[in-house]
């Protein structure tokens, strides 16, 4: 098999391993799967034509995940998309619990968690965003955010703070 | 102030997650609006982590991961066709500039020969130039007046006849011609 023909076949590897991973990054900061997906799809086809300037190549999935996160902000900043956000996540969630009472009232709890992680201030944002990837720890998050682990957990555990402050200066 | 403001942050810490502060559950104990403000903080909190982890739930399709390598290699395909390789391109622009310094120093050789012929022809004609009137103006006596005499020799000797040598027979000879 020529270099070329491996090479492909391992980009097509850690396409799958890591695909998962950016749209969940890209959903979270986004709320909208179509826009998560397209931007899954150009992260990867950036990382494709950047593959040969990755030094570590055992670093590809947080940098492949970081790339995706940028993307995610840059489409978020200049579209301003998240006006018509998908709420498929919302209907899947509800779901499990069935009735139509919940559903509302879990709907309007997370409408109103969107709009407060809005007002936070932009460090604390992302780390709550990114919190939201399950397959991100605290080291991972450090990764793409660049930034020391103990600053994320610091960084979250104020935004938790402010949002749950936020939620019981109001009855819920 | 009221009392319970100071355990208002510890509460509130404690409902995150963190250890409770010294005396808190002390007061707690004893104290209903806290509890009751606890157990609010409590149920905020996990709603709050609820919705957190749902930001993220969506899940990809499960075809994603083909449709990505697919469409990627066919990015990668037009992208190779419409942008040639960085070297091709800095190859081709170095072969230009070469070319363009090649003709550029080329040219200017040219021109200063040129130059120098045309300059040198000139001066040929100018120093080979004689105006009519020289050959009439020409004095009979240039050629004596171009030598040297020498020491304590006079060239010339006047006497009722006009000029006539002395000493050599070259000027008298020019004399002669005149």
């Amino acid at each position: 098999m020529g270099d070329e023909a491996q090479s492909a076949v391992e980009f097509e590897q850690r396409v799958r391993e890591c695909h998962r991973l950016v749209f969940h990054v890209a959903y979270a900061v986004l709320s909208d799967r179509a826009d998560a997906e397209e931007v899954v799809q150009d992260a990867f086809f950036r990382a494709y034509r950047k593959l040969s300037g990755l030094r570590e190549p055992q670093k590809f999935r947080s940098w492949v995940a970081r790339m995706g996160y940028r993307l995610a902000l840059n489409r978020r900043r200049t579209a301003m998309r998240s006006l018509r956000r998908d709420s498929s996540w919302q209907e899947m969630s509800a779901g499990a619990h069935g009735n139509v009472e919940s559903i509302v009232a879990q709907r309007e709890v997370q409408r109103r968690l969107r709009e407060e992680i809005d007002r936070l201030p932009k460090k604390l944002r992302m780390v709550v965003i990114l919190s939201a990837v399950e397959e991100l720890d605290t080291r991972d998050i450090a990764g793409v955010l660049r930034i020391p682990e103990g600053t994320v957990r610091s960084r979250l555990h104020l935004a938790r703070k402010s949002l749950l402050k936020a939620f019981t200066d109001e009855p819920l | 102030m009221n009392p319970c403001d100071r355990w208002r942050n510890g509460i509130a810490e404690y409902a995150l997650g963190s250890p409770a502060e010294p005396g808190l559950a002390e007061h707690l104990a004893k104290c209903l609006a806290c509890s009751a403000a606890l157990a609010k903080m409590q149920s905020a909190a996990r709603a709050m982590d609820d919705g957190i982890r749902q930001m993220a739930a969506a899940e990809p399709d499960a075809n994603d991961a083909a449709r990505i390598v697919a469409q990627v290699r066919s990015q990668a395909e037009q992208a190779r066709w419409w942008q040639p390789p960085g070297r091709t391109v800095a190859a081709a622009f170095a072969v230009v500039i070469f070319l363009a310094a090649s003709l550029g120093v080329m040219w200017r050789v040219h021109s200063q020969r040129e130059n120098a012929e045309v300059a040198l022809s000139m001066a040929t004609r100018i120093s080979s130039w004689k105006s009519p009137t020289q050959e009439l103006l020409r004095s009979p006596y240039e050629s004596v007046l171009s030598g040297t005499p020498r020491l304590g020799e006079g060239f010339y000797q006047l006497d009722a006849s006009g000029l006539k040598r002395k000493n050599s027979a070259a000027p008298a000879k020019e004399m002669q011609k005149q």
